[in-house]
């Protein structure tokens, strides 16, 4: 069998812990906590907002800049829990699960570009920016979805003609 | 020959779920799934699998 570039299968169960905690932590803080779970820490960037002014902000390069938490953290911890929970092998992983993930992985990708396209033509200013990177988390929630629900269905169907 | 769908998947290296697929026709395996699958039988891939008319379309 040729080599694939799946995690193992155990990585599936890291990915489910890594997002349910970080969503987890972001919605009782948003909810209990306001704004003061959101930790702020400084980070190297490549581009960032300098000095304001005349009340417009300076692009600034390779600068220490200060973030936080819901502006690094959750995306990076959301995209890689998302990417061990959609690219682990299936315990019964062959060619026809590979054949469902294919599938899956299209109609995902079709998916969010029409979602994509839509908000695009819909959505303008500052919430435009968050759009794309939630957009890619859209699309591995999508395949997720699509793919356990094919393969649930794959191993129900052979379940049924036992019976 | 007798073999139940399990010992047939454990020796050619699919999933049970796979070889079902199989035989209700949803699938049609890979060259060398069809080819272990002859041997396992010791026939000829023809003897078991055929084009039918569908598969020129």
């Amino acid at each position: 069998m040729k080599k694939t570039f799946l995690f193992p299968s155990y990585f599936r169960k890291i990915g489910w812990i890594i997002s349910i905690t970080t969503l987890l932590y972001l919605l009782i803080g948003l909810i209990f906590f306001a704004d003061d779970f959101d930790f702020k820490f400084i980070m190297p960037a490549i581009v960032a907002l300098g000095e304001i002014i005349n009340f417009s902000p300076e692009t600034a390069y390779f600068v220490f800049t200060e973030t936080s938490f819901t502006t690094t953290l959750f995306p990076v911890l959301m995209i890689i829990g998302f990417v061990f929970m959609a690219f682990s092998r299936e315990r019964n992983e062959d060619e026809y699960v590979s054949k469902i993930r294919e599938r899956a992985l299209v109609w995902s990708v079709l998916a969010t570009c029409v979602v994509l396209i839509l908000s695009i033509l819909l959505i303008y200013g500052l919430s435009a920016f968050y759009v794309f990177w939630f957009d890619f988390l859209f699309f591995l929630l999508l395949f997720v979805i699509k793919f356990r629900i094919d393969i649930f269905r794959f191993n129900r169907s052979a379940k049924k003609d036992e019976e | 020959m007798k073999i139940s769908q399990h010992e047939l998947a454990d020796r050619i290296g699919v999933s049970r779920q796979t070889i079902n697929a199989i035989e209700l026709e949803k699938y049609v395996p890979s060259a060398t799934v069809i080819m272990k699958i002859a041997f396992v039988f010791g026939k000829r891939v023809e003897d078991i699998f055929t084009l039918e008319e569908s598969d020129w379309k």
